[in-house]
């Protein structure tokens, strides 16, 4: 479906823009958190609207899902917002999706920038309409690290392609979990960028939003998912040949999903996500590397979805690099 | 849609144990299982590699295809019980042979993530299953007096709404419905998880004028209301007749205290889209479970809290 869809690219965010700060998922963990990313957009010259249903509560979502999309709609219709900036995930997004005007958000291309729940906008956004969203922090998070205020800035208040992704220097000599790196299978591609929270392409199988991975570099990540919930997922995503018929894969780190850490299902006997990772991934004949920082660590770089991009796997290093540019001047 | 009946279970009759998901919890629960057949009256033949550890599966996937593959081509084998749940059924999917299980009609049981295995017979080879406690939940005689039932009666069977007893004469139905009403469809459906695990794959369910039944076990609320998100998200829920549930022991908030019940997420959505719904089957993955064929016509009255299958899965 994207295929056919021209890329339409959203223009660069810049001093003076207004951001419009929305809840489609779960609403903010408590309502200074809001305040305290008002003074974080002030202080980089940016100016703020806030959706008139941001502290509205219905069950953990934000609000009921008409009263969250009538704020989504409001912000993408608002001539005067230049970036549409969740202020959390959660869980709620994909509940927006019967409803969503995808020609208001095609005719109004703007900045969507976000992680984990709102993948399950980015790709439906993306897939639909042809504009480059970003999966990367979201309005509670950007300035969570300089290594992801630095990556923020050069994917969308640059006009310029990202180019090569450096992971940040090791802070201490106590390595954190996951390693760095880890090569599981060799090799070099180059395709337009699609992914996103491994959770949300799954809750996306069998919709018609479901993610189309053909030709395409795709990223995954997850947080606190046991090791054989992350395998169930990507066995669901095999039997669909979602993984079969994309060009290269790339994990993120993917934070406490290691056996007994989530507060899901535990199971005894577990292994790694790297071994599951292994099993599954390793015989496809495609490049395939683990342990990017993005998703839900605080050091996280941004992917926009559509733009090309080059996974290079060689046995002693990976690189990563976004060719081409995710905004226009 | 027309389906082949599946042949009664007799006294004597060899039947397959295997694990296609987890390693059974130890050498005692694949003993336990065995009795469980052997009362039930049926000759136990244990697959090869009910007991190899991969993680937490039992065995590698051809391993545990291979167990399941034997018996299927095993003519002399009636039918195939699960001893314990846990992913791992979905990657045997595209290797079962299909075929000769479309022409042996063997009675393929368990629940759980087995349910996809289940669903995945089903909708390939047109032939009932049976959605029951696996052999480990066979805990209790309501749980194996439904099984013996259902296995080998050629009545149709009916299932009603847990009651609640409060006295000599005064019993409650624990059923809810947020909206009543009388419905008419095939039964399909199981553990929530194991019906998502099947979305966008060869073997999606077809849910066209179904009664969904739905269940799941361990679970946070909140992953719940995404699961059946996608089944409202991708029309499944508009097709249904009807959606029934389960029980969902050990399913909670788990920390996120906001979060409403499912009564509540589920039962909006289904009033919205004019679907009647009924909670609280005794059905899943308590100490009473009950069990039901998959695949057979039923009618649901939530009013009277009765699911009524229009006949028998066996002949």
């Amino acid at each position: 479906m994207s295929s056919q869809l021209a890329l339409i690219k959203p223009r660069a965010l810049r001093k003076g823009d207004t951001v419009g700060l929305v809840a489609p998922s779960s609403k903010p963990f408590e309502e200074g958190h809001v305040e305290f990313t008002y003074k974080w957009l002030q202080s980089l010259g940016l100016k703020c609207k806030v959706g008139k249903h941001l502290f509205d509560s219905y069950s953990d979502f934000a609000g009921r899902d008409e009263d969250r999309l009538e704020d989504f709609h409001a912000m993408w219709a608002d001539k005067e917002v230049a970036a549409v900036m969740p202020i959390r995930g959660g869980n709620g997004s994909v509940r927006l999706l019967a409803k969503l005007d995808f020609d208001l958000i095609a005719s109004n291309p703007k900045i969507f920038i976000g992680y984990s729940d709102v993948t399950g906008l980015l790709i439906p956004i993306h897939q639909r309409t042809g504009l480059v969203t970003f999966h990367g922090p979201d309005a509670g998070s950007f300035f969570e690290a300089a290594y992801t205020y630095h990556y923020f800035r050069k994917a969308v208040m640059s006009a310029r392609p990202v180019g090569v992704i450096i992971d940040p220097p090791p802070e201490t000599w106590k390595p954190k979990y996951p390693p760095p790196r880890m090569v599981i299978t060799q090799g070099k591609a180059t395709g337009p960028l699609i992914g996103g929270s491994l959770t949300l392409i799954r809750q996306l199988m069998g919709t018609p939003f479901e993610i189309d991975t053909d030709g395409k570099l795709l990223f995954l990540e997850d947080v606190g998912e046991e090791p054989h919930s992350v395998d169930s997922m990507i066995c669901q995503l095999l039997l669909a040949n979602k993984l079969q018929n994309c060009r290269g894969i790339i994990f993120g780190e993917s934070v406490d999903c290691r056996p007994g850490k989530s507060r899901r299902n535990t199971l005894p006997l577990n292994r790694s996500v790297e071994s599951v990772l292994r099993e599954r991934l390793g015989g496809l004949g495609i490049p395939v590397a683990y342990g990017f920082r993005f998703g839900h660590g605080h050091e996280k770089f941004t992917l926009p979805l559509g733009v090309m991009a080059t996974l290079d796997v060689r046995p002693d290093s990976v690189r990563f690099r976004i060719e081409e540019a995710a905004t226009c001047q | 849609m027309s389906i082949a009946k599946a042949h009664a279970l007799k006294q004597n009759d060899r039947v397959g144990i295997v694990a296609p998901g987890a390693r059974p919890a130890s050498p005692a629960t694949v003993s336990y299982a065995m009795r469980v057949v052997q009362e039930l009256g049926f000759v136990p033949v244990i697959g090869k590699y009910v007991l190899s550890v991969h993680g937490h599966l039992a065995g590698t996937d051809e391993e545990r295809l291979s167990d399941l593959n034997q018996f299927v081509l095993d003519e002399s084998i009636a039918a195939i019980f699960c001893i314990t749940g846990g992913f791992g059924a979905l990657p045997l999917l595209r290797g079962i042979e299909f075929e000769t299980l479309e022409k042996s009609r063997q009675l393929i049981i368990g629940s759980d993530e087995n349910t996809a295995l289940l669903l995945a017979v089903h909708g390939v080879c047109s032939i009932p299953v049976i959605l029951a406690p696996n052999l480990d939940r066979v805990l209790s005689e309501s749980s194996f007096r439904s099984l013996k039932t259902v296995l080998t009666s050629k009545q149709p069977v009916t299932v009603k709404t847990e009651r609640q007893e409060l006295g000599a004469n005064v019993s409650i139905s624990k059923g809810y419905s947020s909206l009543d009403g009388v419905a008419s469809g095939t039964v399909i459906g199981g553990n929530l998880s194991a019906v998502l695990s099947l979305m966008g794959t060869p073997f999606e369910p077809d849910f066209e004028q179904s009664i969904l039944y739905l269940d799941d076990y361990n679970e946070r609320f909140d992953i719940l209301d995404r699961w059946f998100t996608t089944l409202y998200v991708a029309g499944a829920l508009k097709s249904t007749a009807a959606v029934i549930f389960g029980e969902f022991n050990g399913c909670g908030s788990r920390g996120n205290e906001s979060i409403l019940p499912l009564e509540d997420l589920f039962g909006e959505r289904l009033l919205e889209l004019n679907r009647p719904n009924l909670f609280g089957f005794p059905l899943g993955h308590n100490q009473t479970s009950q069990s039901i064929p998959l695949g057979i016509f039923a009618n649901l009255d939530t009013a009277k809290g009765t699911l009524e299958f229009a006949e028998s899965a066996l002949e």
